[in-house]
């Protein structure tokens, strides 16, 4: 293993991480007034980011291992590809639509209310979210990987930090986004 | 090694949607200690660097030691050499990052109102990334070694797992350590 090589390549995606952490924490902090008028967003927020992180991160795990083992020397366009985008896309649409789901079941355990129209809401919000920040994230899974063997960077090194951290701030904001049209739309 | 979408699909739905409901149940704690939290608002900034750079360490090395087991490089123990090797070059960035985030927000301390001192705000910092790091290192390997012994693909299962148990291990550990240092 060389190590030289991990901490050249890792450190400054890591350290990069801190400032984009940074930047998330303010989105989150200026959606206030939508958080407000949307109440039981707050609680899928955290899972619905995470969920978009997961599932680019394990494409670009997926596709740095099939690099490794040469199995991309077609090109990122051949049917391992092809194949890893279909079930990088299946995933995001089912899991989106679980999650209003799951506040719907936890509403009844715990003390938290919430009327059928939120739940609707929440789940368009959700699903559309979950739809298009999980496209954002599989073209920016490919470019990374893309752009890392060509400048002859190990993908393992460096997709994962510049994944979860770009993929926490698009997610936000187009979460964002989406919240405060359905919540005007139909609140 | 194949990847057809419907394998990628049955590997990774029940594990993310487990994931999902565990993320669900986060939010609600957050939620709960958001109060304590925004006394001091600092510690809401931490959140999500501590959840961050834990995630991404333990995404780094999940996908490392993914790539490792497939092509052979590393059998599947935690007596192997190369494996343990990853495993204190990733401490040891994880613990660099958190010293100089530290040594970054005693900085600011000096131009804002924090509302604690810097001497504990530190130590909250380096205790609660310390923490963070060391648990998340030890699962990822844990996670990735037990994926493999069971035939599943490690890149399907390791980082999902790391990053959700990393959202609750960062926020603990800064309670833990918010306790011990400043209440």
């Amino acid at each position: 293993m060389d190590r030289k090589r991990v901490v050249i390549e890792t450190l400054p995606m890591l350290l990069l991480c801190v400032l984009g952490g940074a930047l998330a924490g303010s989105v989150l902090a200026g959606m206030e007034r939508v958080l407000e008028m949307i109440p039981g967003l707050i609680i899928i927020v955290p899972a619905i980011i995470d969920m978009r992180g997961n599932i680019s991160t394990a494409l670009s795990s997926r596709l740095g291992s099939a690099f490794h083992l040469g199995l991309l020397h077609q090109g990122l366009t051949s049917d391992v590809g092809k194949e890893n985008v279909k079930g990088s896309l299946v995933l995001g649409l089912f899991t989106s639509s679980l999650f209003p789901v799951f506040l719907f079941f936890i509403s009844f355990i715990l003390p938290f209310e919430i009327t059928y129209e939120l739940l609707g809401v929440i789940f368009l919000v959700s699903i559309f979210t979950g739809v298009t920040s999980g496209l954002i994230l599989i073209i920016l899974s490919f470019l990374i990987v893309a752009t890392s063997i060509k400048f002859g960077v190990d993908p393992d090194n460096i997709s994962g930090p510049v994944l979860t951290t770009a993929g926490d701030v698009f997610t936000l904001i187009i979460l964002f986004a989406y919240a405060n049209l359905f919540g005007w739309l139909i609140l | 090694m194949s990847y057809h979408w419907k394998n990628i699909f049955k590997e990774s739905a029940g594990l993310l949607a487990l994931m999902g409901l565990i993320g669900v149940a986060g939010g609600f704690v957050l939620g709960s200690i958001e109060e304590t939290l925004l006394i001091y608002p600092i510690l809401l900034f931490l959140v999500p660097i501590l959840n961050g750079v834990g995630g991404n360490l333990g995404a780094v090395l999940g996908a490392r030691v993914s790539s490792s087991l497939h092509t052979g490089r590393i059998s599947s123990t935690f007596k192997d050499e190369e494996l343990q090797e990853n495993i204190w070059v990733m401490m040891g960035m994880g613990f660099f990052v958190f010293f100089i985030l530290g040594i970054g927000v005693v900085s600011a301390g000096y131009l804002f109102d924090l509302g604690v001192t810097s001497l504990q705000i530190f130590v909250v910092i380096i205790g609660a990334g310390f923490i963070t790091i060391f648990s998340i290192t030890f699962i990822t390997v844990a996670v990735s070694l037990w994926a493999y012994h069971k035939g599943l693909d490690p890149d399907n299962i390791v980082i999902p797992v790391e990053t959700t148990l990393c959202d609750f291990i960062g926020i603990v550990s800064l309670a833990l350590m918010v306790w011990l240092v400043i209440m």
